[in-house]
Parts: structure tokens; C-alpha cells; sequence
């Protein structure tokens, strides 16, 4: 009887021992699990901190390349909502152009910025993106050697027959095709026939349909025509659902759509900086009436500023003009740099004003 | 014999109930452990909470510095820390009067209040350009820049040409 209760003594001590033991042991890799998913979280919101500065820094230091490190195996995500890290909630940054997804094997990002002016300054367009990505321009294409000067530095573009692109390991690759109003230079993209880049995932590779409506003065992208996206299925590219057609003006807004590489993101950014652009014309009206305003009601400096134009005046007209709601960008074009029927613009005006040493519009 | 069962049934107690005595001591100490990491983590991420707080106040400022809407410029090459005072006017009374400005411009200077003060030669001239201050706020970031006011038209009636002045610009941020 004695030795029977001393083995149920001995083996009650033993799975006691156990329970307490797993419970021990669930407790730290419970503790273990928990850490590690804070310090990844507190990892994400340290580089989306980070990040957030370093762009707004980078954002105003126009036409220069920024090529930032960042830790291993991060992926920043871009849509509609801005920026985000891991599952960190997205930040804004205004007029900023980005891939879906920007990653690097050399840890590096490239950060560049230029002005959007009309003729005004409206904001600075920001572009992200990565060395690992690859713009492809479609040989034959119109203009293909201008565009080159137009898109950030250090991007890896080549210059390729669509059917000789093989694949360099690249997590993402744009096909860019130009051609004019009058349908010169490259209109279609032929069939993708690198198999390896067929298995890529559709929306990795995409391709870029640009049309030049009207050249700018120092370089063809600099005036406005319209863009297309496209996106992969299978071995073509089949166009992207409605609306994948966008009315670009500028280079700096066409160098945004070549970046971007989805269409709803693109537009999305693109409003934002429309509303941008209402906003500053706003501005400069309200300040041209003003100026209207004083030297036309005979001031001590109304002799020197009455230009034979009335630039005051013929600002006001054109700035509402450009704010109109029915108002196309053709015609903002026109506004800014050129009219087609009164051949006066507010660039003509601001001159005017320069030469006659009066407050300037702009 | 009796004894002897009851000396070795209370033996095997004074074992069990030491063994849960010391499991017991073991899991206090594993919770004061636990109650002073999670303290020491608390206050790390109060720390970092109040240096992002520092680094957005920082973020508004520079923001608000090459604001193009009310930077001076001339033949659209804009001067840097310097406010064209006809622009300024123009933007404060836009955001004063148009609320969806003032959700546009939320993006970007979140809970502030930014006002520009000229300090001479007339320091009456000051402009609220800005002002989100919430209700209910637990620290305040202030950073003044001081800047150039250029008022592009002088005073005609009093035979002044256009002039510079010189101002401040105060950007308070909340969180």
C-alpha cells in the first residue's frame, strides 16, 4: 500500500513538473512572439518616420538626385493614400510619383524632384523609385532619345526592340512607346517573347503609350499630349480598364505617368495637383486684381506701370480663364504661354511688366 | 506505524507546498520583470512619440518655408526665406473663407497655427495665414524663422518704392 501511493507520489510530481514546465514555456515563446512582432512594427514605424522626413527634405531641393539607403528587404507600398511601410498607415506627400511597390537589392532608393510651373511655380513633383526597376523604350519610337533628358538620372533605361528584351532580373519593367499626333514613331507594342518575362506577374510589367500633341519650345515632352497605361496579360498588353487615358502638360506631369505605374494612382496624384494649380492660380488672380486695382486708380506709379497692354488687366482675364471648370490643358497651355487667337499670355505679360520695372504677376 | 504514515504524509506536503511556494516567487518575480520592461518600453515609445511630434513640427516649418503660393519670386525663380506680402494677404483670406482649402492645406500642416509677424519697419503688420489649433492638445512645438517680407508695390500715396521688411513666422504645432 505504501510503495503504491509513493509511485502515484512520484508520478504526480512528474506530470506537475510538466504542466508547470509547458506553461513556462508557452509563457516566453508567447513573450518571444509578441516582441518580435512589436520590434518589426516599431522597425516600420522608425523607417516611415525616417522616410516621411527625408522626403519632405528631398522634396524641396529641385532637379537633384537623392539616392537614399534603406535597411534590407523593406517595401515601400504607394497608391492613392501616399506612402506606407509594413502595415504602418500611409503618409501623404503631396505631388509625389512612385511605382505600386518600391524595393532594391542595393538597398537604395532615388529621389528627384522638378518644378511644375504653368507658367507659375504650383508645387515641386517628386519622383521615387528604384534601380531596380527597368524602362524600356521602344526603338522607332519618336523622339525616343529626347526622353532621356527628361526622366531622373541614374534610371536604367535602354533603348530596345521590344522581341530583344531579355529578362536581367529586374522586379519590374515599363515599356515606353512615343509617337506624335499624326501617328509617327511607335502606335502598338508588339508580343512579349523573353519567357521568363512572361511569367513575370502582370501588373510587374506595364508599358507606357505616350502621344505628342505639342512639342514644348527646349523639348518635345515639354508641351501636352496624352498617355496611356497598359499592363501585361500573358505574353500582350491588352489597354487597362477605363479610365487608362490621361491628358498629360509638361514634362514634369509626363515623367510622372512614366514612373507611375498604375493608372488610378496616377490620376489621384495628378487631381491633387490640379486642385494644386486652382489653388496658386487663385492666388495670383487675387493678386493681379489688387495690382490692377491700384495702378489704375491713378497712384503716384500708375504713369510708369500703365503699359500699353494694360498687363494687369490681361492677367486677370487670363487667370480666370485658366480656372475656368470647363477649361482643357491645351487651353492652360495656351493661357500661360501662348494664346492661338489674342497671341498674349501671362509669360508676355510678366515680361511686359519686367521691362516697365512694375510688380511682377509672377 | 500510524505515526510514521502521518510523519511521512505531512513531509510530502511541506515538499509539494515548497514547490509551489517557489513557483509562486518565481512567476512574482516574473511579473515585476514584466510590469518594469513594459514600464522602461513605455517610456522608450513616449520618447520616440515626442521626437516624431518634434520632427513633423520641423517637417510644417520646412513645409511652410518653400510654400510656393507665398514665396517671392521674380520671372518664376523663387527667394528663398522670403514672403511676398501680397501673396500672404491672398492665401490667408482663401483659407480663411474656403473650408475645403483649409481640409487641402490639413494634409500638410496638420494641428498648427502658423502666423507671420513683420518686426520692422512696422510691426503692427501681421498675418494669421494658418490656425488648426484642436481643443484638447498635450504638447506645443514651436519654431520661428525669420524671413524677409517683400511688398512688391510700396506705398504709391506716399511716394515709397517697393521694399523689403523684415519678419518672423511662427509655426506652433499641437499634438
Amino acid at each position: 500500500m505504501d510503495s503504491k501511493k509513493g509511485v502515484i507520489e512520484i508520478q504526480f510530481n512528474w506530470i506537475f513538473i510538466l504542466v508547470a514546465g509547458a506553461l513556462i514555456l508557452i509563457l516566453f515563446v508567447a513573450i518571444v512572439q509578441r516582441q518580435g512582432s512589436v520590434s518589426n512594427q516599431s522597425r516600420d514605424i522608425d523607417i516611415r518616420s525616417k522616410l516621411g522626413t527625408i522626403l519632405t527634405g528631398a522634396k524641396q531641393s529641385t532637379n537633384t538626385l537623392f539616392i537614399i539607403d534603406i535597411p534590407s528587404k523593406t517595401e515601400i507600398n504607394f497608391g492613392c493614400n501616399g506612402y506606407s511601410v509594413g502595415g504602418t498607415s500611409p503618409f501623404q506627400l503631396g505631388e509625389s510619383f512612385s511605382p505600386g511597390k518600391i524595393k532594391s537589392v542595393s538597398n537604395n532608393i532615388f529621389l528627384s524632384s522638378s518644378d511644375w510651373s504653368l507658367p507659375y511655380k504650383i508645387a515641386n513633383f517628386q519622383y521615387i523609385t528604384s534601380p531596380d526597376i527597368r524602362y524600356v523604350i521602344v526603338s522607332g519610337s519618336i523622339y525616343q532619345g529626347k526622353l532621356g533628358e527628361i526622366l531622373p538620372q541614374n534610371l536604367t533605361i535602354s533603348i530596345e526592340n521590344p522581341s530583344s528584351v531579355v529578362n536581367n532580373n529586374n522586379y519590374k519593367i515599363r515599356y515606353i512607346l512615343i509617337s506624335d499626333k499624326d501617328g509617327n514613331g511607335m502606335g502598338t507594342l508588339p508580343a512579349i517573347s523573353d519567357n521568363s518575362i512572361q511569367k513575370m506577374k502582370d501588373e510587374d510589367v506595364t508599358a507606357i503609350h505616350i502621344t505628342v500633341s505639342k512639342e514644348g519650345r527646349d523639348n518635345p515632352f515639354d508641351g501636352y499630349g496624352k498617355v496611356e497605361f497598359y499592363t501585361k496579360s500573358g505574353n500582350s498588353f491588352p489597354s487597362v480598364s477605363s479610365p487608362a487615358k490621361f491628358d498629360y502638360i509638361k514634362k514634369e506631369s509626363l515623367v510622372g505617368a512614366i514612373i507611375s505605374d498604375n493608372n488610378e494612382t496616377y490620376n489621384c496624384v495628378m487631381d491633387r495637383a490640379f486642385r494644386q494649380f486652382n489653388i496658386t492660380t487663385n492666388l495670383y488672380l487675387k493678386k493681379a486684381e489688387q495690382l490692377n486695382t491700384l495702378y489704375s486708380s491713378g497712384g503716384a506709379f500708375a504713369f510708369q506701370c500703365n503699359t500699353p497692354g494694360n498687363e494687369y488687366l490681361n492677367a486677370v482675364d487670363l487667370l480666370n480663364k485658366m480656372i475656368a471648370s470647363d477649361v482643357t490643358n491645351s487651353e492652360i497651355y495656351d493661357y500661360a504661354y501662348k494664346s492661338k487667337t489674342t497671341d498674349t499670355s501671362l509669360k508676355i505679360s510678366n515680361i511686359e511688366l519686367l521691362k516697365a520695372s512694375c510688380p511682377l504677376i509672377y | 506505524m500510524k505515526l510514521a504514515k502521518t510523519l511521512k504524509k505531512t513531509k510530502a506536503q511541506v515538499r509539494m507546498t515548497e514547490t509551489i511556494a517557489i513557483l509562486f516567487v518565481f512567476f512574482i518575480l516574473l511579473i515585476f520583470g514584466f510590469i518594469f520592461y513594459s514600464k522602461v518600453e513605455v517610456r522608450n515609445m513616449q520618447l520616440q512619440g515626442s521626437q516624431i511630434q518634434d520632427q513633423k513640427a520641423v517637417e510644417v516649418a520646412e513645409i511652410f518655408s518653400f510654400l510656393p503660393e507665398i514665396q517671392c519670386s521674380k520671372e518664376n525663380i523663387p527667394a528663398h526665406n522670403c514672403i511676398d506680402i501680397m501673396k500672404i494677404d491672398a492665401f490667408s483670406s482663401l483659407i480663411e473663407n474656403k473650408p475645403e482649402y483649409q481640409q487641402y492645406y490639413y494634409d500638410q500642416f496638420l494641428r498648427s497655427r502658423i502666423t507671420v509677424n513683420e518686426s520692422y519697419p512696422d510691426s503692427s503688420v501681421s498675418f494669421v495665414v494658418y490656425d488648426q489649433v484642436p481643443d484638447k492638445w498635450t504638447k506645443k512645438s514651436s519654431t520661428q524663422i525669420p524671413v524677409a517680407i517683400y511688398n512688391a508695390t510700396g506705398d504709391p500715396t506716399a511716394g515709397r518704392l517697393p521694399y523689403y521688411a523684415f519678419g518672423i513666422v511662427y509655426i506652433d504645432y499641437y499634438s
